[in-house]
C-alpha cells in the first residue's frame, strides 16, 4: 500500500493581521521523505499546523490523496494521517505499550476497544520501532529519545499513509536523532509512507532527507535536493551565518 | 534486527462528511436533561405540605372527642409548628428528644412512659438511664424504630433536625413539634404535652406553680429600678449574648431587668465596643457552669469600664433552670431574679448556681 | 548530550502480586463485584440497632422475592430493613459510582491528578444552594424530595454551568483556564456560603452537618429518582471511554487521533457534572472517594478508561458503603468524615509506596 500523497496549493495564514505564510506550493508524493528547515518563525510550524487542520488557512487548500482536508471525516483523516508534536506530555502514569496502544484509537470500536487486529498493529509497530525492551517501562521513567521513540511507535501503530513531524529530534542526544532520522526514512523507503518533516537541525536534515524544502518569512525558498537546497549564498541569506560545506561521499552538507 | 515491511488494515474511502472546524454545537442534551428530569418529578407527583408557620404558642383547643380527621382518633393536636398531629390511641411509649420535654413528662409522672430520650438529657437522674436515640450529630432513626413508641416529642426551631422530624413522620410516627419563643410559649408547651400524655390536671398544676412564681418575682421586682443587666452566653471565641427579642431577653425583662442585646436578632455575639457603649450594670454569668467566674471577668482586659465590673455586680447562675423551656423555669426565672437583684424577697430555687464559683 | 534529567531512570519495583492483576483485570472486576455484595449484606445485617440475620435474610425473601416466609420478626424489624437500610445501602453505592466515574472523568479531562468531581465548583455550588434553602421558611416536598435537594441540584449544575461559560471553553488551550476559574467560582460561591451560614441562626447546624455528608435520610423515593439519573449519567461516561484514552496526552493529540474533542469534553462535562450534582442533592459533600478511588485502580491497572472506568465505579460503590456502615454504627458520624480519616492516609501511603512515575 502506497503513501498518501500530499498536496498544497497556493497556501496563506494569517495570525491576526500578520500574514504568516504566503504562496505555499507544494507537492509530495507517496513515498516521498521530505525535511522542512528555515530559521526560527518561518512558519514551519504553521504550515504543518495547516495540513494537520489544527490551523485554518486564509488561502490556498491542503489535499491529502486528491481531498482537501476539511472534508474528511474525523476517523478516517486520523486513520491516514498521524502527528508526532516535538514533545509529548504524559498526563498519568503509563506504560509504554499503553502508549502505542493509543495509536489504534482512529480504528478500534468505540465500545469493544482494540481487538485482534489492533493488537497485531501494536505490537508489530512496537518491534519495527526497536522498542521492544521497553514495551513495559514506566513513559515518564523514559530518557527523552526513547519516550520520542516510543510516540513514534504510537504513530506508526496508527497506520497511518502520511507522517507529519514537528521538530521530533529536539532535546534527543545524537544516538537518538539518528535512530529516529533513520527510521523515518525507512518507513519511507520500506513501508512507503510519505513523511514531512520539520527539523530544526539543517546537518542532520540533510544527511537523511532525500529532499529538502527551505522557508523563510512564509514563503517557500527552495525545494529539492540537499545539494540544489543548501548552497553557501542561501545558507547565508536565510540563516545569516557562513557556512563551510563539506563532501561527504553520500552527499554535500553544511557543518 | 527491524521485521518485514508493516502492513496497514486497509481504511474505508473517503466519506463525504463535512468536518467544519467551527461547529457551534448548541449546548449537550445533558444541560437540557436535568431540568427535564426534575420536570418529570414534578408532574408525576407533587405533595405540597403546609407552609410551617411561624412558631407561635398558641394554645391548641383541646378535643377530647373523635374529630372528622379520623373518627378512631383519641387525639388530635396542633404542634407549635402549626401541624396537625393525630394519635390513635393513648401514648405508653413516648420519646423524647429535648431535655426539657424529658423533665416534663418525670414531672408530670409520666416517667414511665418514657421509652427514649437525647444524650445530653441529664435532668431527672433516672432520666441517664433511658437509651439514647439522638446525639448531637441528629436522631438514630433506627433506634427510635427499635423501640416502636407511639409518640415522639421533637424540639422546634431546628432543635431535632427538620429533616429527621420528616423522615420519622414518612414512616409513620406521630411527632409532635414543641418550640417556646418566651416563657408564655413554654406554658403552653407543658399544656400540650400534658394534653398529649392523658396529664392534663397535672400539667394545669404545674403551670399553676410556675404561675405563681411567676407572680412572685413579679411582685418582688416591681418597684426595684431596672438595672442594664448583660446576659453571658459565652466569651470565647467572641462575646456571645442574647439576641433583641430572644427567650433570655425575654426573662432578663421578667425578672426585672434590661437586656443589654446583641445587634440583630440572627446574631448572638457582640463586640466589646457595643457591650461597654451599652455598658450594662449587672453581668449574669450564664457560662458559669463552663468556669466562667466572676474574679476572671473581672480581670479581661478593656472590661474595667463596664459599670458592672467596677462596682462588681457579676454574679453566676445556673443556665440550664433559666433557660431550658421546662417545668423549673419559674425556678430559673426566680434565680435570674435573684442574681439581678440579690436582695428581692424571692425565695431561693434549689439549684440557683449559688454554688458555681463557691470558692470566692 | 544527556542532561541528567533525561536519563533513563531505573524501574521503580512493583511487587509481583501488583503486576499480575494488572494483566487480570477481570479477576480484579469479579473481586471488586464479590467486595459489592459482601457490604451490600453487611451494610443491610448490620446497624446500630441488632436485628438478626435469619430475620434479615427472611425479610427480604418475604419482601423482595415474594416468598412466603411465616412472619416472626417484629414490624419494627422490617421497617429498619426494608425503609432504612436497604435504601441506605442502595443510595451510598449509587454514589459510589458517581463520585468515583465523576472524579475519574474529571482527572482525565482535565489532565491532573489532583481533580476530584468537585473541581468546577460543584461544591460550593451545591452547600450554597443548600444553605439557601434551609433558609427559606417554605417546606416543599415532592416525592421525597425537599426544597434542599432540589436547590442543592441546581445549585451544583448552576456553578458548572457559570465555569464552562465564564472560562470560554471554546478555545482549545484552555485547561488551565477552566481549573483557575473552576477554583475561583468555586471560592466565590463559598463565600456566599459563609454569609449564608453566618446569617443562618438556628438552622446553621443542619448546614454545617449538610456539608459534612450523611445518608441517614435516605429513603425509596429518593432511590427511585436519583439512581435513574445517575445511571443515565454513568452510561454516557462509561461509553466515550475511548475518548478518555485518546484525551491522555492532550487535546491536539486527540484531535490528531480523530476525536471530535469539543462534543466528547461536552458529553464528559456534562454527564460528569449531572451525576455529580445528583450525588451531592442526596447526600451532601463526601470527599475523598471521586479523588482517591480512581487514583488507586489506576495505580493498578494504568491509565486505560475501558479498565479503570467500570473497576473505579466497582471499587467506588465498595468503598462508600463501607464507609457509610462504619459511619453509622457507632452513632451517625458523618460519612464525609469517614472517608477522609481513611482515604487520606492510605492514600499517602500507596503514593510513597509505589511512586510509579508520579511526579507531583
Amino acid at each position: 500500500m502506497s503513501g498518501s500523497e500530499l498536496e498544497i496549493r497556493g497556501l496563506a495564514l494569517d495570525y491576526g493581521a500578520r500574514r504568516v505564510l504566503d504562496a505555499i506550493d507544494l507537492r509530495l508524493r507517496g513515498g516521498e521523505m521530505v525535511a522542512l528547515l528555515g530559521p526560527n518563525g518561518a512558519g514551519k510550524s504553521s504550515l504543518l499546523r495547516c495540513v494537520t487542520g489544527a490551523a485554518r488557512p486564509a488561502a490556498g487548500t491542503v489535499l491529502v490523496d486528491g481531498v482537501p482536508v476539511d472534508e474528511f471525516e474525523r476517523g478516517t483523516l486520523a486513520r491516514r494521517m498521524a502527528v508526532v508534536p516535538g514533545q509529548t506530555v504524559v498526563g498519568f502514569p503509563m506504560r509504554v505499550e499503553e502508549l502505542v496502544a493509543l495509536g489504534r484509537v482512529p480504528h478500534e470500536h468505540p465500545l469493544l476497544g482494540p481487538r485482534g487486529a489492533d493488537r497485531a498493529a501494536i505490537g508489530a509497530a512496537i518491534e519495527r520501532v526497536g522498542i521492544g525492551h521497553l514495551r513495559a517501562r514506566e513513559v515518564r521513567e523514559l530518557s527523552l529519545g526513547e519516550r520520542q521513540l516510543a510516540v513514534l511507535a504510537m504513530a506508526v501503530a496508527q497506520g497511518a499513509r502520511l507522517l507529519l513531524l514537528d521538530e521530533p529530534t529536539v532535546h534527543l542526544d545524537l544516538r537518538h536523532q539518528v535512530a529516529v532520522m533513520e527510521l523515518l526514512r525507512d518507513l519511507s523507503v520500506r513501508d512507503g509512507v510519505t513523511v514531512l518533516a520539520v527539523l530544526h537541525d539543517v546537518t542532520l536534515a540533510s544527511h537523511f532527507a532525500p529532499r529538502l524544502v527551505l522557508l523563510d518569512g512564509g514563503r517557500l525558498i527552495a525545494d529539492g535536493p540537499p545539494a540544489e537546497v543548501l548552497t553557501a549564498e542561501r545558507i547565508r541569506d536565510v540563516y545569516g551565518v557562513d557556512p563551510a560545506l563539506v563532501m561527504t561521499p553520500t552527499s554535500r552538507v553544511p557543518a | 534486527m527491524r521485521p518485514d515491511r508493516f502492513e496497514a488494515p486497509s481504511d474505508a474511502s473517503v466519506k463525504g462528511f463535512s468536518r467544519a472546524r467551527t461547529t457551534h454545537r448548541t449546548q449537550s442534551a445533558r444541560a437540557a436533561l436535568a431540568p427535564a428530569a426534575l420536570f418529570l418529578a414534578l408532574v408525576t407527583g407533587c405533595q405540597l405540605q403546609p407552609p410551617a408557620a411561624t412558631p407561635s404558642p398558641r394554645a391548641p383547643e383541646p378535643t377530647p372527642l373523635p374529630t372528622a380527621a379520623s373518627p378512631a382518633a383519641w387525639l388530635t393536636l396542633t404542634d407549635d409548628e402549626g401541624t396537625t398531629v393525630t394519635l390513635a390511641e393513648e401514648p405508653e411509649r413516648v420519646i423524647s428528644l429535648t431535655p426539657a420535654t424529658t423533665e416534663l413528662l418525670f414531672a408530670l409522672d409520666q416517667g414511665g412512659k418514657l421509652v427514649g430520650r437525647t444524650d445530653f438529657d441529664d435532668y431527672p437522674p433516672d432520666a441517664t438511664e433511658l437509651p439514647a436515640v439522638a446525639t448531637f450529630t441528629g436522631v438514630l432513626i433506627e433506634k427510635v424504630i427499635d423501640l416502636e413508641p407511639d409518640l415522639v416529642i421533637a424540639g422546634g426551631n431546628n432543635f431535632t433536625a427538620a429533616g429527621d422530624v420528616a423522615r420519622l413522620r414518612e414512616l409513620g410516627l406521630p411527632v409532635l413539634v414543641v418550640y417556646a419563643a418566651d416563657l408564655a410559649g413554654v406554658l403552653d408547651d407543658i399544656l400540650l404535652v400534658g394534653r398529649a400524655v392523658d396529664a392534663e390536671a397535672e400539667a394545669g398544676q404545674i403551670v399553676g406553680q410556675i404561675d405563681d412564681r411567676i407572680a412572685e418575682v413579679g411582685a418582688a421586682i416591681e418597684r426595684l429600678e431596672h438595672p442594664r443587666v448583660f446576659y453571658e452566653l459565652g466569651f470565647e471565641p467572641e462575646i456571645y449574648g442574647p439576641a433583641p427579642g430572644s427567650f433570655v431577653a425575654d426573662m432578663v425583662v421578667l425578672a426585672g431587668g434590661e437586656p443589654v442585646t446583641t445587634s440583630d436578632p440572627v446574631v448572638f455575639s457582640i463586640s466589646l465596643e457595643q457591650l461597654v457603649s451599652q455598658d450594662p450594670q449587672v453581668i449574669v454569668l450564664g457560662d458559669a457552669a463552663y468556669g466562667t467566674c466572676p474574679e476572671a471577668v473581672a480581670q479581661r482586659p478593656g472590661w474595667d469600664s463596664i459599670t458592672a465590673v467596677a462596682e462588681g455586680h457579676i454574679r453566676p447562675v445556673n443556665d440550664i433552670i433559666v433557660t431550658r423551656p421546662g417545668p423549673r423555669i419559674g425556678e430559673g426565672l426566680a434565680a435570674l431574679a435573684l442574681a439581678i437583684h440579690p436582695g428581692a424577697q424571692i425565695d431561693p430555687p434549689d439549684d440557683a448556681g449559688g454554688e458555681l464559683c463557691a470558692g470566692e | 548530550m544527556n542532561a541528567g534529567v533525561a536519563a533513563t531512570r531505573p524501574a521503580v519495583a512493583r511487587p509481583a502480586w501488583l503486576e499480575s492483576m494488572r494483566h487480570r483485570p477481570l479477576v480484579l472486576g469479579l473481586a471488586g463485584l464479590g467486595l459489592v455484595g459482601i457490604v451490600f449484606v453487611a451494610g443491610i445485617t448490620l446497624g446500630n440497632v441488632p436485628v438478626a440475620v435469619s430475620d434479615t435474610i427472611a425479610i427480604l425473601a418475604h419482601r423482595l422475592l415474594g416468598w412466603p416466609v411465616e412472619v416472626t420478626w417484629a414490624a419494627s424489624a422490617e421497617t429498619i430493613v426494608m425503609e432504612l437500610r436497604l435504601p441506605r445501602v442502595l443510595m451510598a453505592m449509587t454514589v459510589g459510582v458517581a463520585l468515583a466515574l465523576a472524579g475519574a472523568t474529571f482527572q482525565g479531562l482535565l489532565r491532573n491528578p489532583l481533580a476530584d468531581p468537585y473541581v468546577l465548583g460543584t461544591a460550593s455550588g451545591a452547600a450554597l444552594g443548600a444553605a439557601i434553602a434551609l433558609m427559606l421558611p417554605i417546606q416543599v416536598a415532592l416525592l421525597g424530595f425537599g426544597l434542599l435537594h432540589l436547590f442543592a441540584f441546581g445549585g451544583a449544575l448552576a456553578a458548572v454551568a457559570v465555569v464552562y461559560r465564564l472560562s470560554r471553553l471554546g478555545a482549545l488551550n484552555s485547561l488551565t483556564s477552566v481549573l483557575l476559574t473552576g477554583y475561583a467560582v468555586g471560592s466565590l460561591l463559598a463565600a456566599g456560603l459563609a454569609m449564608t451560614m453566618y446569617l443562618a441562626g438556628s438552622n446553621l447546624r443542619q448546614i454545617f452537618f449538610y456539608l459534612l455528608g450523611s445518608f441517614s435520610l435516605a429513603s425509596w423515593p429518593q432511590v427511585a429518582i436519583g439512581v435513574p439519573i445517575i445511571a443515565l449519567g454513568c452510561a454516557v461516561i462509561l461509553s466515550r471511554a475511548r475518548s478518555l484514552n485518546g484525551l491522555l496526552l492532550g487535546e491536539e493529540t486527540a484531535a490528531h487521533l480523530g476525536i471530535d474533542v469539543r462534543r466528547e469534553r461536552l458529553l464528559l462535562l456534562g454527564a460528569a457534572s449531572l451525576v455529580t450534582a445528583a450525588a451531592v442533592a442526596m447526600s451532601g459533600l463526601i470527599g475523598f472517594v471521586g479523588l482517591v478511588v480512581p487514583h488507586l485502580v489506576r495505580l493498578v491497572v494504568g491509565p486505560n478508561a475501558r479498565l479503570l472506568l467500570p473497576l473505579a465505579a466497582i471499587y467506588g460503590a465498595a468503598f462508600l458503603a463501607l464507609a457509610d456502615l462504619a459511619a453509622r454504627m457507632p452513632g451517625e458520624l458523618p460519612v464525609g468524615v469517614v472517608t477522609a480519616v481513611v482515604g487520606a492516609p492510605f492514600f499517602l501511603y500507596l503514593l510513597r509506596r509505589f511512586r510509579a512515575g508520579y511526579e507531583l
